[in-house]
């Protein structure tokens, strides 16, 4: 994609300091990542279902992901070419639709924090509107997202970072002020295998995670498959995990 | 376009046939282009001043830009900085307290620059509603009430009617400092734009659309309900202060002024801006406060018009309680379609537009220009206020004694809008208003008007074409203007004396020369008023008995968003029957003309000129370039029309001509032997 750096701005017109703008490519409405990340919020097609508060990220490294944050649900992750707004910018803009360009690998749309009755109790599909509030995001100095919500009690921050070979992404999810303790589902898929140095094999090898040497996760059995758990402590507690696919 | 008309009246004026030095926009009010690189696409949704003289620009794709000198001072162009970007179609943005707000789809966001790099870093969520996916879920603002609560409105979904298919669309909200949601009104449809007035009343601008006869603007208070029906499903919500439900609201198709008298809560318009008249699509209101400098109408409302690319002047009176008052032409000729306006620093306009999806008369995509005055007194009705038996009319300069004395200066009706769930509405209960009195203020910039009767809740148009001023024999800038009389003031009436006794006549049948030559500017040269016709010869709907095989060729024809015909390019043979279905699967008001070879635009531009008429006549004008025509479409409706083609090969267009899409919505039929 054609990313107009500042000279050529400069040179072409007058002294103008756009980043993200794009020029002349087969289409208007194909987006891609400059130097920087380019965000944006949008409708999205998941699951068959249209997601209403959804924002896409993508990244120089051609690495791409889409989250939920009315669930805290990291949606899919995605190689290569961004998103195709054709659907959003071109005439009135409907259906409202960003795709994703290339194919996706479909994580979730479950919220990642939840607070469980016991071990037993299954992992809920969905968080009711009301019962989690979006706080929005920061981006640090490499322009990477935490995004922050408060669900179940507690304040969360989940952070994504697309490392800088592009070859996974890591995520960190933290809670404060918890009021007991809460649960972080890692992954989900038809067969969770664990592998060595606390990493998993997810879906028959569709992905991989790696957890911090000091996360304690298990795996369990669903309805339909399998899914990787992992405790959050009452009051403050964090995980890591990198996700190389 | 605009420009040839100005071109035409200074040949007049050269060829001696204009008598008097006329005042143009142009002159009084020039507009100065504020240039955007090439690749940023500026479709603006939202702007606001900065205090360092920057302004700040939300477009639609969800940007937001800062400008430095905009005003392109010391002759150096602005310069562009993205400060943030990625957010979901930015319908408004203000700068409060020391931060930049703004609406996007799905909330209301403040964004902040943490680490002084010039860009954004945090983008927090204030206040996160429900969203459908529908497309037409829009939010706008926030502005700030004079409490310091946070104002902030959302559209109806549209699913072929207006709908609120998730909480609180169609509604007005207000946050509290801290973000307390309270929901404050309902009924609005599109609500794309509110302000404060001068006495920090709230005022917001609709769209005509369904229960929505015409554009207008209106006064918002605590528990309104505004008209559309559909936000009243969350009416009964915790919260709500509307005790309205949507079964008290009747749908009659009578006058909403008359419904509201028996419905209470029911709230009407301030001010009507009669439809495809003084615009298709009210969008942007801006207070003339001090920061503004503009002429001569401190306290009055500048209301911007997408589709018709200009913005009107609305001059406010509190009567009994109520605000009503006038709508005057101010300035047209915009560049794309007007959305958003603020004041700039030096007291002059900035106009924000975009165009993409309706069409505007100003034919660029999106735009950003600056309105100044250059300082010129405009010979202007200032304003108009009801009297009990009548209205005051003030003018910016002493008028000419001789012409404010004539009754045949003047012309006025009255007249209003159905108020029902079908999508616009004709002009209805049209009458003409007789004189009885003029009275002359002794500096001769005031004319009381006295009229054999006043109708209250009714549009009243007042026309003054034949007024000139005193000094220099000038014609008005402007020389039309709607009263919404929604309460008759008390107080005392003049007696017809020999004295005020108007002189000369009226002109007779003021319904059918109404709006003759609302986009000739100030001329007064009287061009051919457009009449209607629907005559049954040019829409057939039965087969003809003679087509004994049926048709030669069926054509059905849709369209498609963005107002397009779904099929711009038929090829037929000379002389075929045809039986064609246009069916409006948009939600806008849509109808097919066949024209004659090279006659799309003239017939668009004669639509322009069929004044309050022109709905009654689904705007196909009574002119022999019509070949074949649909009825006026309610979004998804259709028609079915059967017509011969032409025996003359030839490229025969076609289009809608609602006012002001034939720019964009047509196509042709191309004729072969």
């Amino acid at each position: 994609m054609n990313i107009c750096k500042r000279f050529i701005c400069c040179v072409a017109f007058f002294t103008c300091y756009a980043t993200y703008t794009w020029g002349q490519a087969s289409s208007p409405y194909i987006l891609n990542a400059g130097s920087k990340p380019y965000l944006l919020r949008s409708y999205l097609m998941f699951e068959g279902k249209k997601r209403t508060h959804v924002i896409s990220v993508g990244t120089p490294e051609k690495v791409n992901y889409s989250y939920d944050l009315k669930q805290g649900a990291l949606l899919q992750l995605w190689r290569g070419q961004f998103l195709d707004v054709t659907e959003m910018w071109k005439d009135r803009g409907e259906p409202q639709l960003a795709k994703p360009l290339g194919a996706v690998l479909p994580l979730t749309a479950a919220p990642a924090i939840a607070a469980l009755a016991d071990k037993q109790t299954a992992w809920p599909d969905s968080i009711a509107f009301d019962d989690l509030q979006n706080k929005g995001y920061v981006l640090d100095k490499n322009k990477m997202l935490t995004f922050s919500y408060s669900s179940n009690g507690a304040d969360v921050n989940d952070k994504i970072v697309v490392q800088s070979d592009g070859a996974a992404i890591n995520r960190t999810i933290s809670v404060s002020n918890s009021k007991g303790p809460l649960y972080c589902r890692i992954a989900v898929g038809t067969s969770i295998e664990a592998l060595k140095n606390n990493a998993y094999s997810i879906g028959n090898k569709v992905y991989t995670v790696k957890l911090a040497a000091e996360t304690k996760a298990f795996i369990r059995k669903t309805k339909n498959g399998e899914e990787l758990l992992a405790p959050l402590a009452t009051g403050a507690d964090s995980l890591t995990y990198s996700l190389i696919w | 376009m605009k420009s040839s008309k100005y071109l035409l009246s200074l040949l007049l004026f050269a060829a001696g046939i204009a008598k008097t030095t006329a005042q143009t926009e142009n002159q009084i009010f020039p507009i100065v282009t504020v240039p955007i690189p090439k690749e940023i696409a500026l479709e603006v949704g939202g702007m606001t001043v900065l205090p360092n003289d920057e302004l700040a620009v939300a477009t639609r794709r969800g940007e937001v830009w800062i400008i430095t000198n905009p005003y392109m001072k010391d002759g150096q162009q602005p310069k562009y900085r993205l400060f943030a970007h990625g957010m979901h179609e930015i319908l408004g943005l203000n700068y409060i307290k020391g931060d930049i707000y703004l609406t996007q789809r799905a909330e209301l966001t403040r964004i902040r620059d943490l680490d002084g790099d010039g860009e954004a870093d945090e983008y927090k969520t204030m206040y996160s509603w429900p969203l459908s996916g529908n497309y037409h879920e829009y939010a706008y603002g926030p502005m700030l009430d004079k409490e310091g609560n946070m104002v902030v409105t959302l559209n109806l979904g549209w699913i072929g009617f207006g709908e609120s298919m998730s909480k609180w669309h169609g509604w007005m909200l207000k946050f509290s400092p801290d973000f307390t949601m309270k929901p404050f009104a309902t009924g609005f449809r599109s609500p794309a734009a509110f302000a404060l007035n001068g006495s920090g009343d709230i005022f917001y601008a609709e769209n005509q659309g369904d229960w929505v006869g015409s554009g207008s603007i209106t006064h918002v208070e605590e528990g309104d309900f505004v008209g559309n029906p559909a936000g009243l499903i969350w009416a009964d919500q915790p919260g709500s202060p509307v005790k309205l439900r949507k079964k008290d609201i009747p749908d009659t198709g009578e006058p909403k002024y008359d419904v509201a008298k028996r419905v209470p809560g029911l709230k009407t318009p301030s001010v009507w801006i009669p439809h495809s008249i003084m615009g298709n699509s009210t969008s942007g209101i801006l207070d003339y406060s001090d920061s503004g400098n503009m002429g001569p109408f401190k306290g009055q409302l500048f209301v911007g018009d997408q589709a018709q690319s200009k913005i009107s002047r609305v001059f406010l009176e509190k009567v009994k309680g109520v605000y009503q008052g006038a709508v005057f032409p101010f300035r047209e000729g915009f560049s794309s379609g007007v959305l958003r306006m603020n004041w700039g620093s030096d007291g002059s306009m900035f106009v924000g537009m975009t165009s993409r999806g309706w069409s505007s008369t100003g034919k660029e995509e999106y735009g950003l220009q600056r309105l100044t005055w250059s300082g010129i007194m405009p010979f202007e009705i200032q304003t108009i206020k009801a009297q009990p038996d009548g209205f005051e009319l003030e003018f910016t300069m002493p008028v000419d004694e001789k012409t404010a004395r004539n009754a045949g200066s003047y012309k006025l009706s009255t007249f209003t809008y159905k108020y029902h769930h079908i999508y616009g509405s004709p002009v209805i209960n049209q009458s003409s208003r007789n004189l009885k009195a003029i009275e002359i203020s002794p500096d001769h910039k005031r004319v009381r008007l006295v009229l054999d009767s006043l109708k209250e809740g009714y549009i009243h148009e007042i026309r003054t074409e034949g007024i000139r001023s005193e000094s220099g024999n000038t014609p008005l800038l402007h020389n039309y203007a709607y009263y919404t009389l929604n309460q008759i003031p008390n107080g005392e009436k003049i007696v017809a004396t020999a004295e005020n006794k108007p002189l000369g006549a009226m002109q007779a049948d003021n319904t059918k020369q109404g709006m003759d030559h609302h986009h000739m500017g100030n001329m007064t040269t009287v061009t051919g008023k457009v009449t209607g016709n629907t005559a049954a010869e040019k829409h057939i709907t039965k087969q003809p008995a003679s087509w004994k095989n049926g048709p030669d060729k069926t054509i059905l024809l849709g369209t498609k968003p963005g107002l397009k015909f779904d099929i711009t390019n038929l090829t037929l043979k000379a002389g075929a029957k045809v039986k064609l279905t246009f069916a409006n699967t948009d939600d806008m008001l849509h109808n097919f003309v066949l024209t004659m070879p090279g006659s799309g635009n003239i017939v668009g531009e004669m639509v322009m000129k069929m004044g309050l008429d022109g709905e009654k006549y689904d705007f196909v004008p009574n002119s022999a370039k019509v070949l074949v025509h649909t009825v006026l479409l309610q979004p998804g409706k259709s028609d079915t029309v059967y017509f011969t083609v032409p025996k003359t090969p030839g490229i025969y267009p076609f289009i809608c001509s609602y006012p002001g899409h034939y720019t964009v919505m047509k196509g042709q039929i191309k004729v072969l032997k």
